[in-house]
């Protein structure tokens, strides 16, 4: 109880008209401090948009496959489609003047071969393209990093242009594959119709061999006919024979006129069953011969089948001649017996004339026999057309298939390779069809390094803070003497800033010893840290000098002012407006800017500008400094029992 | 060392701090080579009224004549007659200083020689080691050693604030006779203290503040004329 008492009396002692605020300054420093520094840096990420970067589009479109093939310009207008950062589409002179110069904070580069390289998915060996990103860490180390972070989302992005310029040399390939398929179908139709032909040829066969088939029945059956009459005959005449012998001997006349007939016919017979044979042996001949011409249809069974029925034919057309011969024979020596007996048998004449009747039939059949020898030359002649016609269907089909062959091959070679190898190789390219190579025109290498500008800065005005709570920024004497402000002023400057340029050195020391910092540039490195050192003692002397104790609280804020606003970490573009609007008037943004380019490397002409305005904020302090200690040669109840006081 | 001192003539002066009025409605009159004890109890507003008196405080009302310069106008005239040897906290000397970079710091500013500063030494009857740390010297030396450093320029007067701070009685005695020394140049010494000594000194008496801070009341002007 005793202490909180005790501790109520201390904040008791903050009265009058500026002492009473001095605890709420205290309650707003942690608020000034973090909730600035939250500010600044709330989300630099999601402001990324508003760093500007530079595009450069030197991709050369290729024609492939009939197809045009512009992904340099697909990715363009992919880019032009979001915003990840503040796209530049520029030319490649520009992007690097820009990078240089610290206009542009990265260039993404898309070479001339994009297109070509693209265009090679198909082929058996892929190639993958590349994007090339630059950086330069003399414009920031931190944004080399959100660049990295943004480059899944980069790389995506150019993916997606590599697998639209993909799809569309597929689709070319498939129109093209599809145009062969198209051709195939029409070259199958064409086969088609030649297998068509060809069974209507092969129909045309069947039907001419049936007739062949029908004619030898026919004539198979007339040729029994005949043997049945003959049989017939024969036994009449037997039966005559001996009849005549006993009653008819005055019949003999009729009979050998009837013999003589009988004779004569069958020699007809004779002649017609002979051409007949002949008739029939030509046209086995022939089928025989059309199988020797076509050997593949020598397994064709309809075609066996008229072979064999051919040869039968030929057969019973031979056995028909040989049995008309002998049945003419037979007649013959009918007739000369009838001769013999034409005297003396009379009576025989009546039943010779019964003869006439099977003779009769025999001559019908033996007509019969004609028709039917006539079918068969018909059928022979309608199969050798047939076999013209399968011949010409023949042809088509085998012109038909080799069409279609050509047409399969062609469409074949347009299908990617199978060969395990070139599988996974085109499978690994199309998985991630490009590639983004990272370059760095100044690289700072780590993260120390890259920060060393703000640490430095940060480190050098924590020294100006601190050096005129220990060192009197005025010698009161002298000012109450004759001495001129200037002199006051710069005597009270000079201990703290040579003291400056020693602990900045000393910094410097042991960072580099120490860490390894390796700046590109010592002596520029050292001469500006030096330089810095003196440029924010003289802004902190002023602040001691024209506001005493509030000068001090005035530099607390401005070191908070500055780490958020001098662009030491993240991108300008990235904060907030308000800083962006102080940036340029910051003493330590112009350290941090000067000592990249001394570290890591970059152009001189920043390093110059850097130099001349620190410069100048040392020269405009001292006068400033100048003129308010002019000012305290006359003082003020306020500074003379100052409220507050360190 | 022969110096023409400086006349001062104010009429109806006042002062005004961040927390009120100082002093106000103030006459007085000082004659060249005046030993001038401003006497109050500290934090009567002596400090302010010496440095007002020489052009190093502004006034918000009144007429004040310093040896025919005007204030305000004329404040860095009358800031170039009138040197400060120690005021808090204005001027003070360094207490980690030696007596010799004291001296030399003093040849700086002031563009004093050595044998002007010794004399000036002389003037107050004192010589301090040269080795030895301002902080170290005995309170009255170290008051009149400053004196000595400002009076070797000559200026034609000075301002010694809280004359007794720190001092026994003997040491004040050697304190005001020192600077008694100081007028017989014709030099005009205006000092403040609690007790104003017997002798010819012009006392300017100060009103304790009330603690209303209202403004304080008319000061007449006390004073035993020179012999």
């Amino acid at each position: 109880m005793k202490a909180i008492k005790l501790a109520w009396l201390e904040l008791r002692r903050f009265r009058g008209p500026l002492r009473r605020f001095v605890p709420l300054v205290l309650i707003l420093v942690p608020l000034l401090y973090g909730a600035m520094y939250l500010w600044s840096n709330w989300d630099p990420y999601g402001r990324l948009n508003r760093v500007p970067v530079a595009v450069v589009n030197s991709d050369r479109p290729v024609d492939s496959r009939g197809e045009h093939i512009n992904a340099g310009e697909q990715f363009v207008q992919q880019l032009k489609a979001t915003d990840m950062f503040e796209w530049n589409f520029v030319d490649a002179a520009e992007a690097r003047r820009g990078l240089v110069h610290g206009r542009y904070y990265l260039t993404i580069e898309v070479p001339p071969d994009f297109s070509a390289k693209l265009a090679t998915t198909a082929d058996h060996k892929p190639q993958r393209p590349a994007v090339r990103i630059v950086k330069n860490d003399a414009n920031g180390f931190i944004v080399g990093i959100m660049a990295d972070t943004a480059q899944t989302e980069l790389q995506n992005q150019i993916n997606a242009a590599a697998h639209v310029t993909y799809a569309r040399s597929l689709y070319g390939d498939l129109g093209q594959a599809r145009e062969k398929l198209r051709l195939s179908s029409e070259a199958t139709k064409q086969l088609v119709q030649g297998s068509d032909l060809s069974k209507q040829g092969t129909d045309a066969l069947a039907k001419g061999l049936n007739g062949v088939r029908d004619g030898t029945g026919q004539l198979s059956r007339g040729v029994q006919d005949i043997s049945d009459a003959t049989a017939q005959l024969d036994q009449r005449l037997s039966t005559i024979s001996n009849f005549t012998a006993e009653r008819l001997p005055g019949a003999v006349n009729a009979l050998v006129n009837a013999s003589n007939v009988a004779a004569n016919s069958l020699n007809t017979i004779k002649t017609t069953t002979g051409f007949l044979g002949q008739r029939a042996g030509e046209g086995r001949g022939a089928v025989e011969e059309l199988g020797q011409k076509h050997p593949e249809l020598a397994q064709d069974p309809v075609y066996q089948r008229a072979l064999n029925n051919a040869r039968k034919l030929a057969d019973a057309a031979g056995t028909a001649d040989k049995d008309a011969h002998r049945a003419l024979t037979t007649a013959q020596d009918a007739n000369r017996q009838a001769l013999s007996l034409q005297d003396s048998m009379g009576p025989l004449q009546n039943q010779v004339r019964a003869i006439t009747a099977p003779v009769d039939t025999l001559r019908s059949r033996a007509a019969e026999m004609s028709g039917g020898a006539n079918g068969i030359t018909s059928g022979l002649n309608t199969l050798a057309a047939s076999s013209g016609v399968l011949h010409t269907g023949a042809g088509q089909l085998n012109d038909g298939a080799k069409n279609l062959q050509g047409l399969v091959d062609g469409t074949l070679e347009k299908i990617p390779p199978t060969n395990p190898t070139e599988v996974s190789h085109a499978a690994d390219v199309l998985g991630s069809p490009t590639e983004i190579r990272t370059d760095n025109l100044n690289p700072a290498h780590v993260y120390g390094r890259g920060l060393a500008p703000f640490f430095f800065a940060i480190a050098l005005w924590v020294f100006g803070l601190f050096a005129y709570l220990l060192l009197k920024p005025v010698n009161l004497r002298a000012l109450a003497d004759r001495v001129g402000a200037l002199t006051i002023a710069v005597a009270g400057f000079l201990p703290a800033a040579v003291l400056g340029v020693l602990g900045g050195l000393a910094l410097y020391a042991a960072v580099d010893f120490g860490l390894g910092l390796d700046p590109e540039h010592v002596w520029w490195t050292t001469g500006l840290l030096s330089l810095a050192a003196v440029a924010f003692v003289a802004i902190d002397h002023f602040l001691r000098t024209a506001f005493g104790a509030i000068g001090g609280l005035l530099s607390l804020v401005l070191l908070i002012v500055q780490l958020t606003a001098c662009g030491g970490l993240y991108p300008m573009e990235t904060a907030p407006v308000p800083f962006q609007a102080v940036h340029p008037f910051l003493p330590m943004s112009y350290l941090v800017d000067g000592l990249r380019v001394t570290i890591s490397g970059g152009v001189t002409e920043h390093l110059l500008r850097d130099v001349a305005v620190l410069a100048g904020f040392v020269v405009v302090f001292l006068a400033l400094t100048t003129v308010a200690v002019q000012r305290q040669r006359s003082w003020t109840l306020g500074r003379l029992h100052p409220q507050i006081e360190f | 060392m022969d110096v023409e001192g400086v006349a001062i003539l104010a009429r109806g002066i006042a002062a005004k701090g961040p927390e009120g009025v100082v002093f106000a409605n103030l006459d007085l009159r000082v004659d060249p080579g005046a030993l001038v004890v401003v006497a109050g109890a500290s934090g009567t507003g002596r400090t302010s009224l010496l440095l007002a008196l020489s052009g190093r405080l502004p006034l918000i009302t009144g007429y004040l004549d310093v040896s025919g310069h005007v204030l305000p106008a004329q404040a860095k005239a009358v800031r170039q007659l009138i040197r400060p040897a120690r005021v808090r906290p204005v001027c003070e000397l360094e207490n980690r200083h030696r007596v010799r970079e004291a001296i030399a710091e003093r040849r700086l500013i002031s563009g004093v020689y050595e044998d002007e500063i010794e004399a000036a030494l002389a003037k107050v009857r004192i010589a301090p080691d040269r080795t030895a740390l301002i902080g170290d010297l005995h309170p009255a030396e170290r008051l009149l050693f400053a004196v000595a450093l400002t009076i070797a320029a000559e200026p034609a007067g000075i301002l010694v604030d809280d004359v007794e701070a720190g001092l026994s009685m003997s040491a004040r005695a050697q304190v005001w006779a020192g600077l008694r020394e100081v007028t017989r140049t014709g030099m005009t010494v205006l000092t403040s203290a609690t007790d104003p000594p017997s002798g010819d000194v012009e006392v300017i008496r100060l009103p304790a503040p009330e603690p209303d801070h209202r403004p304080t009341k008319v000061l007449d002007r006390q004073g035993v004329d020179a012999p």
